[in-house]
């Protein structure tokens, strides 16, 4: 049965080709690298895209490549990161190592796959960028972005697979990637051009190689003459490539190395003989515990888990307290809607913090459990699965007010942001209400897409638009176009956010609730919890095959 | 067959203060089917991966097909296949993928559909992974094993996970390939696979080499009781019964005698039986298994055979 053909195997070629298709298939990545940046691109060059520079050129003449940079740099960095740990974990690359395979030709082949897809990132940007908004790209400065897209690539993959190196589990390796990236972007000219920004993170921009890769993309689509190549650039991505490249090599690991292969401790004792079980006593079997224990013991652990989960407690308490922070330093006095910038962000933040925990954070680890068979084996006991969703409902709904507390701390303290206590109440009660109504949306969505591990994609792909169109991230002063606004005005999320304005702004009087929004995020939630009651044998886990032998959970809440 | 397909002097490992190898020597012949049993924690998993490669070792002599796994790189792994303890898979990709990418890392190597209707996922060869069950994902991490026509092939607990059926078609496949000359290295928690499969089996406790022999010479060898059963017919009791070589013990009304003597205890319980008019009901002679011999070398009886 062997085949007869003598072909020579040609395993970096085989390998690049494989991981470039494995790249495509993971949704999360397609996700993160393509999608995710055009519709930054779409959502933010169709609100200020024709505005103008004072040098008289459109505005969306310079979104393109931040944006395009964002998307290579998750291809390149992010997913190459976590997928490579994911690949150790599980034990492919062992398995790979196994194989008459020289080591750098897997190396090299995952890196093949991430500058493949940031290439296919950023053509599809570009693309866009040209024949929808009408950028113009200059067939003289295309050398210039060609080399400048295979530095940044070839950096930012070094960087990738430096930090798998470091990293002992794919939690850690997202938590790095996407914890660094995401803030770097903020200061490398990715997601603010040309701000203003105090020294020193001005100098953390200039320090770290992101910013470099944005700039000399930019100077490729600056309308003018010349090649536009940036070489001072292009010389910090080359020594941030080394670097990388040598920790990468120097640290590189082929097993798992802390997703539970169960070899840290020491050997399993054997099971104790049975004469030690005794038979629970009388006072053990009688106190059948109550629905207040239940409730609290599962979200007690839920909480627990949530605090081991750095990712989520990032982007839900982290990532809002920084652009909290971040975007009144960068835009200084200007003010927004006639409030001042901290004022405005501040229910914004709030509301996306309360949206996050229960509408992205709660599925995920609920969608999670089931895929992993924890809820079927929960089925096997006598606590109600209800119990076990309050539980998660209920850590979800105390994440929304610990982040409403750490944000108007911030607000407050550093901010110097005005809060009337009177309307503290008001405050509470549109969060409790909106968190409510996420939570309702997040498990009507996990109860009516069943056999999805990971919802991430979909929870993100919809709120983070959904936070431009509802005014949460601001983009300049205009109002928003009609439909945008119809958008907006239909889901609960600009309502949950126009609430907590009425609660905190500091001209506003009466007890500051918002009674009319208030009742379109109650209608939403009642919604939900509609769908998820119906639908709740879709948390019963029985009905796909659970598969004990995973080593590991892949794609744990993956926020890329 | 004339140079060992594998040779283990002396080999040690340490991971901080546990040496989970320490002091292994033995060795396997080619086309031979070697057996590593041990209870969890004795250092098997460690033992194999340093033979295929994968771990460094403290010290001690290895050679494996005339290679040292150290430093024999990619010639040494062209003529090895290896099924890990535990391996996941790329998720997305179908059975089929999966297998052609595996086959095609070798020179010499199995069609990948024949591959896969050995190890009889004919009809999942379109699907991907991540709806396998357990037991399939088990298959074709064999499959990938496979991949590369091995002469030699590793296999840590190649059938945990199997039903029974499949079971006994692994055992099928894997005699089929000694058939082919294959030799291996099995590590298993199966007794009776260790009985159907290996010429030969190395019982490691703790790191250390505690038995050696074939299944039956295992077996035979630890001069383990044999256990006469049956039930106390009524209205008698142990001291009833004639004087034995072995002990009897009752529990309720089943008596056990242990004995090294079966012949001569059996001759005088049915002698007095029948000299007294009664039966014995569910009179059984079970000689000591492989599993009572593993039990008592590693110390975990329990039952105090
Ligand atoms: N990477 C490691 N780091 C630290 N200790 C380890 C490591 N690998 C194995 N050990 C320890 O070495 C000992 C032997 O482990 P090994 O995996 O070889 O056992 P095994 O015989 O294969 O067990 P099982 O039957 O459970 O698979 C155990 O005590 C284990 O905890
Ligand atoms: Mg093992």
């Amino acid at each position: 049965m062997d085949d007869d053909r003598p072909a020579r195997p040609r395993p970096t070629l085989t390998l690049s080709r494989h991981a470039v298709r494995a790249f495509f298939r993971n949704p999360m990545a397609a996700f993160f690298t393509l999608a995710f940046p055009l519709v930054f691109l779409v959502i933010i060059g169709s609100l200020v895209g024709d505005e103008r520079t004072p040098e008289g050129v459109r505005v969306v003449q310079f979104l393109v490549a931040p944006f395009a940079v964002f998307g290579v740099a998750q291809a390149s960095f992010s997913v190459l990161a976590i997928d490579t740990a994911i690949l150790r974990e599980s034990g492919v690359l062992l398995r790979l190592r196994g194989a008459p395979v020289p080591r750098w030709s897997v190396l090299v082949s995952r890196v093949v796959a991430s500058v493949v897809a940031s290439f296919a990132s950023f053509l599809l940007v570009g693309a866009v960028g040209v024949l929808a908004f009408g950028v113009t790209l200059q067939w003289r400065t295309l050398p210039a972005l060609v080399v400048t897209l295979l530095a940044g690539t070839a950096c930012l993959a070094a960087l990738g697979m430096a930090l798998t190196s470091v990293t002992r589990t794919v939690l850690a390796a997202q938590t790095a990637a996407q914890g660094l990236l995401i803030p770097l972007a903020f200061v490398s000219d990715v997601f603010i051009v040309g701000a203003d920004l105090p020294g020193w993170l001005s100098a953390i921009g200039t320090a770290l190689p992101l910013k470099h890769f944005a700039d000399a993309a930019a100077a490729t689509f600056e309308p003018g003459s010349g090649y536009a190549f940036s070489p001072g650039h292009l010389a910090v991505l080359a020594l941030w490539t080394v670097v990388g490249a040598a920790v990468a090599v120097w640290r590189f690991g082929w097993s798992p190395r802390g997703s539970g292969d169960g070899r840290k401790g020491p050997p399993p004792a054997a099971p104790a003989p049975a004469e030690v079980l005794r038979q629970p006593s009388a006072a053990a079997t009688t106190a059948r515990p109550t629905a207040v224990t239940l409730l609290l013991g599962q979200t007690r652990f839920a909480l627990l888990g949530m605090r081991r989960d750095a990712l989520a407690t990032f982007f839900t308490l982290v990532f809002p307290a920084l652009i909290l922070v971040l975007f009144p330093v960068v835009f200084g006095s200007a003010r927004v809607h006639g409030l001042t910038m901290a004022q405005y962000l501040l229910p914004g933040m709030i509301a996306y913090a309360a949206a996050l925990a229960g509408y992205v954070n709660l599925p995920e680890s609920v969608a999670a459990a089931r895929a992993d068979g924890v809820l079927k084996r929960l089925g096997g006991t006598p606590l109600p699965v209800r119990w076990y969703l309050g539980g998660r409902v209920l850590c979800a709904l105390l994440i929304g007010v610990l982040g409403a507390v750490v944000l108007s701390v911030v607000a407050v303290v550093a901010q110097g942001v005005r809060l009337d206590p009177v309307r503290l109440p008001a405050v509470l009660l549109a969060v409790v209400l909106g968190g409510a109504c996420f939570c309702a949306l997040g498990l009507a969505l996990a109860a009516a897409l069943p056999r999805l591990r990971s919802l991430t994609a979909i929870t993100l792909g919809t709120l983070l638009p959904l936070c431009f169109v509802s005014e949460i991230f601001v983009v300049g002063e205009a109002p928003l176009p009609g439909w945008l606004r119809t958008i907006g005005d239909v889901f609960p999320l600009r309502h949950l956010m126009q609430s907590l304005l009425t609660a905190t702004r500091p001209d506003g009087d009466g007890s500051g609730i918002a009674w009319s929004h208030l009742a379109v995020v109650a209608v939403w939630a009642a919604a939900g919890a509609v769908v998820t009651a119906r639908r709740r044998g879709a948390f019963a886990g029985a009905e796909h095959a659970a598969t004990p032998t995973r080593p590991l959970r892949i794609g744990v809440a993956v926020h890329r | 067959m004339n140079a060992p397909a594998i040779t283990v002097r002396g080999l040690v490992r340490a991971y901080g203060p546990v040496r989970a190898v320490d002091g292994l020597s033995f060795t396997v012949g080619r086309g031979e089917i070697f057996a590593l049993l041990g209870p969890n924690g004795a250092g098997k998993t460690t033992t194999v991966e340093i033979l295929e490669g994968y771990r460094d070792r403290d010290g001690g002599d290895v050679s494996v097909l005339g290679f040292d796994p150290a430093t024999g790189g990619t010639a040494y792994r062209e003529r090895i296949g290896i099924v890990l303890q535990a391996a996941g898979f790329e998720e997305e990709f179908t059975v089929r993928e999966l297998v052609r990418l595996q086959t095609s890392l070798y020179p010499r190597r199995h069609d990948p559909d024949e591959l896969i209707d050995l190890v009889e996922l004919t009809d999942k060869r379109h699907v991907r992974v991540k709806a396998l069950s357990g037991g399939q994902r088990r298959r074709l991490d064999l499959a990938l094993g496979l991949a590369g026509a091995p002469d030699l092939l590793f296999l840590d607990e190649p059938t945990t996970g199997f039903d029974p059926a499949a079971r006994h078609r692994a055992w099928e496949l894997i005699e089929r390939l000694r058939g082919l000359g294959t030799t291996i290295l099995l590590t298993t928690h199966y007794l009776e696979e260790a009985q159907r499969l290996a010429d030969r089996v190395a019982v490691i406790v703790a790191g250390r080499l505690v038995a050696l022999s074939s299944p039956e010479g295992l077996r035979t060898r630890g001069r383990l009781p044999t256990v006469i059963t049956f039930e106390l017919p009524a209205g008698t009791d142990l001291a009833a019964l004639p004087g034995l070589t072995g002990t009897a013990e009752a529990d309720g009304a089943t008596v056990r005698v242990r004995t090294h003597s079966p012949l001569v205890d059996t001759w005088r319980l049915t002698t007095w039986a029948v000299g007294a008019g009664l039966d014995l009901p569910g009179l059984a002679v079970e000689p000591p298994t492989l599993e009572d011999a593993y039990l008592a070398l590693t110390g975990e009886a329990h039952d105090g055979r």
